[in-house]
């Protein structure tokens, strides 16, 4: 009974206090909580914003809107700006308070609607549209309301008496700061910029950038400086550059020239829109911040892809939050999204023609790769090479390289003798799978009669579905791929993103594992193949436990590992009585620990660092690299200060290289086990000089029955800082 | 410099028709292996010696695991032991990335001082005794049960060791050969293998992880690995569906043929031993079928020797004697026989003369020196007239002779190696009378006799 009072408590606590963070776009409490002080500050618009979000909240849970959702805030921000803006114009009767209920019922279905009609028809936030539209409604509503007093100025609580003299510009800005809440007085203003920077350093920086540039524009265009002081322009201003640099859009030195640049539209946008409705008495509210920022972000949907400026397409945190995750998700994963293509087929194949061939794969059609079997002699022939059948790659089964539906299916066209090519039936035999709404793949010259697929059967990655032949535009048996836009025979191909694999240059090199970019010309390559010790060494199962002794220089202790499932579906390891989480996934033939939260000096951190990337294909001495984020290396000053520069420049790089040892005997507590182990060696790298370059190693073992079994992290100056022995 | 004499042969003609056993070309004399001269060879290491090449060691290696990886997704070949026990040999195979696969106790033990690890380990054959089996499971072996009474001896383990155990069975079927292997294993047509999958399964201490079904030796035909992989894949889906188990292995054996000649084959080895890509496409065509399991495709293991290896091995042989037999034929005796090479009895191996030659030949039947009737190398050859002293070139010998030999009569020859760098090594010395007595314990009563 307790237990659920104070379930129902904690929701009322983050929906209550996440719904004034909202309004600053951050998650966390304590800007909901400074928020929320400060528009105390007057006790009437305190009273206000805490009725309508309290409204808002509550009917939202009454009508059984989604309980998550509400929990974030969502349903209640623009109910709050909307109780703040009335009782700003408003005198605090009880009319205000019905107006305020009924505003919050409206904020809240607009909202409901809003938020599902442009997330569905344009992928856009909503901002604080409902708010606007809310308010505008009340007030032109309220305009024949009689027992509405019109409150005729605002008057600060405390007054114009400061204990210190604030220099006049300053004063200007934190005014228009605290009028984000309504309050516009320097003490709201102060605290409101004190939480974003408390929050998010780059958040504050946009702010105070956006605001400049704003001031600058107006001031050259001659406007008059008393716009600035009122109503919400300074907001707007500040609002579109916060969301266009950092918010919506990955920080970056790019991003700040668009946060600067939509800043002056912001004061563009204001202007005419003073014009327009300053005769009418309604005031413009945020709505400069949101048509402009809706316009920019709508508008850079359609760019071409630019690592130099990009949309946050994932959910959006803090734009130092979005910078992390873009800047490690990519390095280490590549693109996120998409359809990620395996090659089309089993074993090792050789590159025949890669990109930008010397052939065929020329202009539109660059992006191809057609594939053959070669042996060690790099011959793709045994005996003569007068038979088709001489041909290794003759008749291996080809498969399809990603989840797809088949579009079309040529199956009749003859394999070419040896010495004639079919420059009429330039594909020969092919299919034709769709894999998404612009993404089609091609694989052609397959054998006559051997395509085991038809028009509209679905496939799954790595299904056969037919054989390689020597048809079409083909001079010895070999599969050609392509991916395009659509399905027809002349489109343009694009450049795919190609699951991790394995590469080398001859029989006799070693085998790399390739991460981002596509297979090249002559080049011996095959798919990650799972291996099934590999695979049962790092599984983790929901509920699975282990028990390490772990040791460190001075300590010696014994943790726990749960691996459990958070609400998001992901998969992760929690370390008791540590405390640490590492969340972690395993795809495409990987292991990836995306993140790890806590200590650093656990058994799991040790996992974390040293096992962060590891390819379930055991292949002996192969060797691969992965990207970690700095965090881990440095402490809490020094990240403040890498953050703030890392739009424009990485201060620190953490690389780590890791590497497979062959299956060995391996003492531990109790006995031996014969497994491999994962040796890494991390190079926290700063970007100036030799000062903080360090490496650290570390050595995990997997055993197939038990998973990792041991691990130890050696610091830089070689000494072991942690070992852990599993418990059986 | 002295030219070589060669002896002069009398044929009969037949007048007015073609004479079969006129002059042949098709001989040549190999007077080097992989570019190192014979006579250099003998010369540093005597004669008989084995002469293996690395290069085709892992020529053959590649070649099968390509044929096999472009056909289906996850391949371990595993290094049939009982082929070559040379642990050169067997090294060069696991640098290449193969596991073991042993028959006893005494095979296991060489895995192990071999340095491989205990899961990379194939443990078959029909005599394990439960101390073998013990040291198996303690060291993570793969093994697969032949026969009931090991089944039994394996729950014994699992109740000493209080958890349960993985295993294997062997299973025999009939793949159309004309002589199955029915003495390995359990019987797949009459339900014995289902009835020990059940039995393993419902004493809830063996975990059944894989079958293991090896039809025969030296098969021409590929048709007989679809027959067999096509009934295992059968029984495969049968067993996980009725048992609720999930296989993670099917190890098809080996059993693939080399270049060689059987005695009663009457074409030659090259033109009619399948390639590697024949038998894979046989297996792996009919193993597809496995994609839609839950788990996936299992691991199929493969467990050749000869074919890996027997091309790669050649004999020097010195004729030491050479005598007119009474049925007409010329008699070579060489310095080596069926004391070190068994194989002879179920090949016709090539001979060639590792010296120029005229081009004249004589029907010839090659004997070994043991004083024994059959020792026979080659029945009826056509070979140039031979002296003593000449040396000729038997292969392919690579496997199975340097296991199964004797040491009886002749020392056991040397072996060396030749590297992809042309570098020769030796791998094995030469025996002496001592590695025949260190053995030995003579009661004292029996003492050093001989005049007192």
């Amino acid at each position: 009974m307790l237990a659920r009072l104070g379930t129902h408590l904690k929701f009322w606590y983050d929906a209550t206090l996440l719904s004034y963070a909202q309004i600053l776009f951050t998650k966390r409490h304590l800007t909901g909580w400074i928020a929320l002080g400060v528009t105390f500050l007057d006790f009437k618009m305190g009273l206000a914003g805490c009725c309508a979000v309290l409204a808002s909240n509550g009917l939202a849970l009454l009508f059984k809107f989604n309980h998550d959702t509400i929990r974030t805030g969502h349903y209640g921000f623009n109910a709050l700006l909307l109780g703040l803006a009335l009782a700003y114009r408003y005198d605090l009767t009880g009319s205000l308070f019905i107006l305020i209920l009924v505003g919050s019922l409206l904020t809240l279905l607009v909202t409901v609607s809003l938020t599902s009609f442009m997330s569905y028809y344009v992928q856009l936030p909503i901002l604080s549209l409902p708010f606007v539209l809310v308010t505008h409604l009340c007030y032109l509503a309220g305009t024949s309301a009689t027992s509405l007093g019109l409150h005729p100025k605002f008057l600060s609580l405390i007054g114009n008496t400061l204990p210190v003299t604030v220099p006049s510009l300053l004063e200007i800005f934190f005014r228009a700061v605290g009028a984000i809440l309504f309050i516009p007085s320097v003490e709201a203003g102060a605290l409101i910029f004190l939480s974003l920077l408390l929050v998010s350093r780059l958040l504050a920086i946009f702010a105070v950038l956006g605001y400049a540039v704003g001031v600058v524009f107006l001031l050259g265009l001659g406007v008059a400086p008393e716009i600035l002081n009122s109503g919400m322009f300074g907001v707007n201003l500040m609002l579109t550059a916060m969301a266009l640099g950092g918010v919506f859009v990955i920080p970056s030195p790019w991003s700040y020239v668009l946060a600067g640049t939509g800043a002056m539209l912001c004061a563009l946008m204001g202007l005419a829109g003073n014009a327009l409705l300053g005769s009418s008495g309604l005031p413009l509210l945020t709505a400069p911040f949101i048509m402009t920022g809706l316009l920019v972000l709508y508008a850079m949907k359609f760019r071409e892809f630019s690592p130099t400026l990009q949309l946050v397409t994932f959910l959006p945190g803090t734009p130092e939050e979005n910078l992390d995750f873009a800047v490690t998700q990519v390095k280490r994963f590549g693109s996120y999204g998409g359809v990620r293509f395996s090659f089309p087929f089993y074993g090792e194949w050789t590159v025949s023609q890669g990109v930008h061939g010397a052939h065929t794969h020329k202009g539109p059609w660059s992006y191809a790769w057609d594939f053959l079997v070669h042996d060690e002699t790099g011959q793709s022939f045994r005996h003569t090479g007068q038979q088709l059948t001489d041909y290794y790659a003759y008749q291996l089964p080809v498969l399809a390289p990603a989840d797809g539906t088949v579009v079309e299916v040529v199956n009749w066209v003859e394999d070419n003798a040896l010495g004639f090519i079919n420059t009429k039936e330039n594909w020969g035999n092919k299919v034709v799978l769709r894999h998404a709404s612009q993404t089609y793949s091609v694989l052609a010259h397959l054998s006559p009669k051997s395509i085991r697929v038809r028009v509209g059967d679905m496939v799954r990655r790595g299904d056969c579905i037919g054989l390689c032949g020597n048809s079409g535009r083909s001079v010895e048996p070999h599969v050609h791929f392509q991916v395009q836009s659509g399905p027809d025979r002349l489109a343009h191909t694009l450049a795919p993103t190609f699951t991790r694999f394995l590469q080398r240059a001859s029989a006799d090199q070693p085998l790399v594992l390739v991460q981002q970019s596509g297979p090249e010309t002559w080049m011996h390559v095959q798919n990650l193949n799972a291996d099934d010790r590999l695979v049962s060494a790092l599984s983790f199962p929901i509920g699975k436990c282990f028990r390490f002794q772990v040791h460190t220089a001075t300590r010696t202790w014994e943790e726990k590992w749960v691996v459990t499932v958070d609400f998001s579906g992901t998969l992760f390891i929690e370390s008791i009585p540590t405390g640490a989480c590492a969340w972690i996934a395993i795809n495409e033939g990987t292991f990836t620990v995306l993140s790890y939260m806590g200590h650093t000096e656990t058994a799991l951190f040790v996992l974390a660092i040293g096992a962060s990337l590891v390819p379930l294909t055991y292949t002996e001495q192969l060797v691969w690299s992965d990207v970690l984020p700095y965090r881990y290396f440095s402490s809490r000053i020094l990240r403040g200060a890498i953050e703030i520069v890392r739009p424009l420049l990485d201060l620190v790089t953490v690389d780590s290289q890791l590497r497979f040892e062959r299956f060995a005997d391996h003492p531990l507590a109790g006995g031996s086990v014969t497994a491999c182990s994962v040796s890494t060696a991390i190079t926290v790298k700063p970007v100036v000089g030799r000062w903080g370059h360090r490496i650290w190693k570390s050595v995990i073992v997997l055993d197939p029955i038990q998973g990792p079994c041991s691990l130890r992290l050696y610091a830089p100056n070689g000494t072991v800082k942690i070992e852990a022995q599993i418990i059986p | 410099m002295k030219e070589r004499y060669e002896r002069p042969i009398i044929q009969p003609q037949q007048p007015y028709q073609m004479n079969p056993f006129g002059r042949t070309a098709a001989l040549e004399a190999m007077t080097a292996i992989e570019s190192v001269a014979v006579s250099e060879l003998v010369a540093q290491y005597g004669s008989p010696l084995f002469v293996f090449s690395e290069r085709s060691l892992r020529h053959q290696y590649r070649a099968a695991r390509r044929a096999f990886t472009v056909r289906y997704p996850k391949v371990q070949f595993a290094w049939s032991y009982k082929t070559n026990y040379l642990q050169s040999i067997c090294a060069v195979f696991h640098q290449e990335g193969a596991w073991a696969e042993v028959v006893s106790e005494f095979e296991y033990a060489m895995a192990r001082r071999q340095g491989i690890a205990g899961p990379h380990i194939i443990f078959n054959g029909p005599f394990k005794s439960k101390a073998a089996l013990c040291r198996a499971v303690t060291e993570g072996a793969i093994i697969n049960l032949d026969c009931t009474d090991e089944l039994e001896t394996m729950l014994d383990i699992a109740d000493d060791l209080g958890r349960p155990l993985t295993v294997g069975f062997r299973v025999n079927l009939d793949a159309g050969l004309p002589q199955s292997w029915n003495r390995f294993g359990f019987n797949l047509e009459n339900g014995e293998a289902r009835d020990a999958v059940r039995l393993a399964v419902e004493s809830g201490k063996l975990i059944v992880r894989g079958l293991h079904c090896h039809v025969g030796t030296f098969i021409l035909d590929p048709e007989v690995y679809r027959r067999q992989a096509k009934k295992l894949t059968v029984f495969t889906q049968e067993i996980e569906a009725d048992f609720g188990i999930e296989l993670t292995y099917l190890d098809l054996g080996g059993g693939f043929a080399s270049t060689n000649t059987l005695q009663a084959q009457y074409l030659a080895g090259e033109q009619i031993t399948p390639s590697f890509d024949q038998y894979a496409e046989a297996i792996c065509s009919e193993l597809l079928a496995l994609q839609s399991r839950p788990a996936g495709f299992p691991l199929l293991i493969l467990e050749s020797g000869r074919a890996l290896v027997d091309e790669a091995g050649s004999l020097i042989a010195t004729v030491v004697a050479t005598k007119p037999l009474p049925i007409g034929m010329r008699g070579v005796v060489l310095d080596v026989g069926l004391n070190a090479l068994y194989t002879a009895t179920w090949y016709r191996h090539q001979v060639i003369p590792a010296q120029s030659f005229s081009g004249f030949m004589e029907e010839s039947v090659v004997y070994g020196p043991l004083c024994m009737n059959i020792d026979v190398v080659r029945d009826t050859v056509m070979l140039p007239p031979l002296g003593l002293g000449d040396r000729v070139l038997i292969k392919p010998v690579g496997a199975y002779n340097t296991s199964q030999w004797m040491q009886w009569i002749q020392a056991r020859p040397a072996v060396v190696l030749i590297s992809e760098q042309g570098e020769v090594d030796l791998i094995r010395e030469r025996e002496t009378i001592e590695d025949l007595a260190h053995r030995e314990r003579v009661p004292s009563r029996l003492g050093q006799s001989g005049a007192s």
